[in-house]
């Protein structure tokens, strides 16, 4: 039997996380329960490893920094590859959201 | 029907521990019977025996006296050594015999007094007549005296056999009653055991077998009736079994109840979803001389469709295109879509710009706890010219293909939902020959082998059709598509293409090359 593909792994850090993978409808709900801790807390998602990022994921994404606006405390997207990038500008969330490219 | 009171319940195992016992006690007494009835007809066997040899040495010794009596007359008549000879072999064998008799034990005869009676007469007969006849012929005893004492021996020896032959015939008699009774209690334990197993087995068919049936039968009947009752027993692992049972028939019914809850639901989504799918479809009536348009809307697979897309005129002169892409999928998300679909197409009847019109829907739903992301593009066409105004709320880049390389429409603000905003409202041209074509990322997300995105480049190929019409690029997106993907499509697919007829429709419209430019 093959062991299914991992699609998506979100790793602590001392600061926040690093995912990899892909976030989309099958992954997000994965990473939005990694997010959903310490939203009053100034953290970092490392964003270098993804490689897709679908309406869905952009969601959690939008969901998890709502909540540390109201909590006081920051999520910053860093190190985000192109393509994640691009899916930020194509919905017009760049400016909206804590990018650090 | 009425339960058993749980202290009514006994165990099987005890049940059957019960009679496990009885049995092995019955068997045990069986066998201790019959061995009985055995030993004692072998005893009485063996004494059966010791009484036959008895009377034969009784014969034997009577045989040895006569012997005895015979010599010592010939030896009277002719008086020679040789004629003692019985006389002497008598002797011994009489001694031979006594000895025997003396030690042979009978059941219920003490050859004691009647051996030493013949011992007494024998000795008398021998002392008063064989030794004197023998120590002097001419001396012995008359006839008479002779023939009395010997009378007195045969008699003792007669009364001796009289009792020995008695006791054998007793002993015969008693050896075939033994022999009978011990038959009977032997085939009698058989019988008997025989019923016991019989009995057993029809305890066992009672209390297990027929139980077990029926809860067999029951269990099967709820396959076709999950109300039918299961009868209560009086042994607890069945009891146990029906419980168990129970158990399960009260989660069927419940599962079942929500199955028919669902499917009710399922029904009346049914129809909602067949209502949304006819209101997600445009509402254009006829196109304006030369205009192409052809649209495909598929949902995730099992699902209905959060895409949601409209075209139609606000007046005369002028086309609108509207797409919306609600987050998730389902009943839900369909109603949303179609809910913000009428308002952008109301706000748009208002004469409200695209990016006005969507700044009114974000206000409109920033109330609505129910509302959630939504990304949508809306269009207004100037049917003469081709010029577009358009705005795109986070919503992926639409196109304008045709006569060159596609020229990509990027959004004017957000999504919607997500945050205060403004959307802004720019212009762009359909030439002649060109299409506009709205589309959501269920497109381009397609995954197919490999988990590779269909993507952009795919999607232009495709749209490359569209010099045959609006319907051919469509239907070669969507072949694409369909070939391109591996597993359930996750995503809804929606496509609008909007084709300009390749001469101007309006004399005097110049088609000029694409461009985007500020509204």
């Amino acid at each position: 039997m093959t062991a299914p593909v991992e699609l998506l792994t979100v790793t602590e850090t001392g600061n926040g996380w690093i995912a990899v993978g892909e976030i989309d409808g099958q992954t997000s709900p994965q990473l939005g329960v990694a997010l959903a801790a310490d939203p009053a807390k100034a953290l970092e998602l490392d964003l270098s490893g993804v490689s897709f990022v679908d309406s869905s994921g952009l969601r959690v994404l939008i969901e998890a920094h709502q909540r540390a606006e109201q909590a006081g405390g920051r999520l910053t997207l860093v190190r985000v590859s192109p393509t994640v990038a691009r899916l930020l500008d194509i919905s017009g969330v760049t400016s909206y959201l804590h990018v650090d490219r | 029907m009425a339960r058993r009171r749980d202290s009514l319940r006994t165990s099987l195992r005890g049940r059957l521990g019960a009679v496990l016992l009885v049995i092995v006690g019955f068997v045990g007494l069986s066998a201790l019977v019959s061995g009985l009835s055995i030993k004692v007809w072998s005893a009485t066997l063996d004494d059966r025996g010791e009484a036959r040899n008895a009377a034969r040495d009784v014969s034997d010794l009577k045989l040895a006296y006569s012997d005895q009596e015979t010599g010592v007359r010939g030896y009277q008549i002719a008086p020679a050594d040789d004629a003692l000879t019985p006389y002497r072999d008598g002797s011994a064998l009489a001694r031979q015999m006594l000895d025997r008799l003396h030690a042979r034990r009978l059941d219920q005869l003490d050859l004691t007094s009647y051996l030493a009676a013949v011992e007494r007469s024998a000795d008398q007969w021998r002392s008063t007549v064989a030794e004197p006849t023998i120590d002097d012929p001419q001396a012995a005893p008359t006839a008479a005296v002779a023939t009395a004492r010997f009378d007195q021996l045969r008699n003792d020896l007669d009364a001796l056999d009289t009792a020995v032959t008695a006791e054998l015939d007793r002993l015969l008699d008693r050896t075939d009653m033994v022999r009978a009774t011990t038959f009977a209690v032997v085939i009698g334990s058989f019988v008997a055991t025989l019923f016991v197993v019989i009995a057993v087995a029809m305890l066992f068919r009672r209390w297990v077998l027929s139980p077990l049936a029926s809860i067999s039968s029951s269990a099967r009947r709820l396959g076709d009736d999950d109300t039918v009752e299961l009868p209560d027993y009086g042994i607890t692992e069945l009891q146990d079994v029906t419980d168990a049972i129970r158990s399960m028939q009260a989660s069927l019914a419940e599962a079942r109840d929500r199955a028919v809850t669902a499917y009710e639901g399922l029904a009346q989504s049914a129809v909602l979803a067949l209502h949304v799918r006819s209101q997600l479809s445009n509402e254009l009536g006829e196109l304006p001389a030369g205009w192409d348009v052809e649209s495909m809307l598929e949902p995730a697979t099992g699902v209905v469709a959060g895409d949601c897309y409209d075209l139609g005129l606000v007046d005369p002169h002028t086309l609108y295109i509207v797409i919306v892409d609600v987050t998730g999928h389902g009943a839900v998300a369909a109603l949303d879509a179609l809910k913000a679909k009428s308002q952008l197409r109301a706000a748009l009847r208002s004469r409200l710009e695209p990016g006005a019109a969507i700044e009114w829907l974000a206000r409109e739903r920033s109330g609505d706890p129910e509302a959630d992301f939504m990304t949508t593009a809306v269009v207004l066409v100037d049917i003469e010219t081709g010029a577009c105004r358009y705005a795109s709320g986070g919503h992926p880049p639409m196109l304008i293909v045709g006569n060159g390389s596609p020229v990509p429409l990027d959004p004017t603000g957000p999504l919607v939902g997500a945050f205060t905003a403004t959307w802004a409202t720019h212009a762009a041209q359909i030439g002649p020959g060109q299409a506009l074509v709205v589309y959501t990322d269920g497109v381009t997300d397609t995954i197919g082998a490999e988990r590779e995105r269909f993507g952009d480049a795919r999607m232009i190929d495709a749209l490359d059709g569209v010099r045959h019409g609006a319907g051919a690029a469509v239907d070669a997106l969507r072949t694409a598509v369909e070939e391109f993907r591996v597993g359930p499509r996750y995503d809804d697919l929606s496509v609008v293409v909007l084709a300009r007829p390749a001469q101007p429709a309006v004399e005097g419209a110049s088609p000029g090359p694409i461009a985007r430019m500020p509204a």
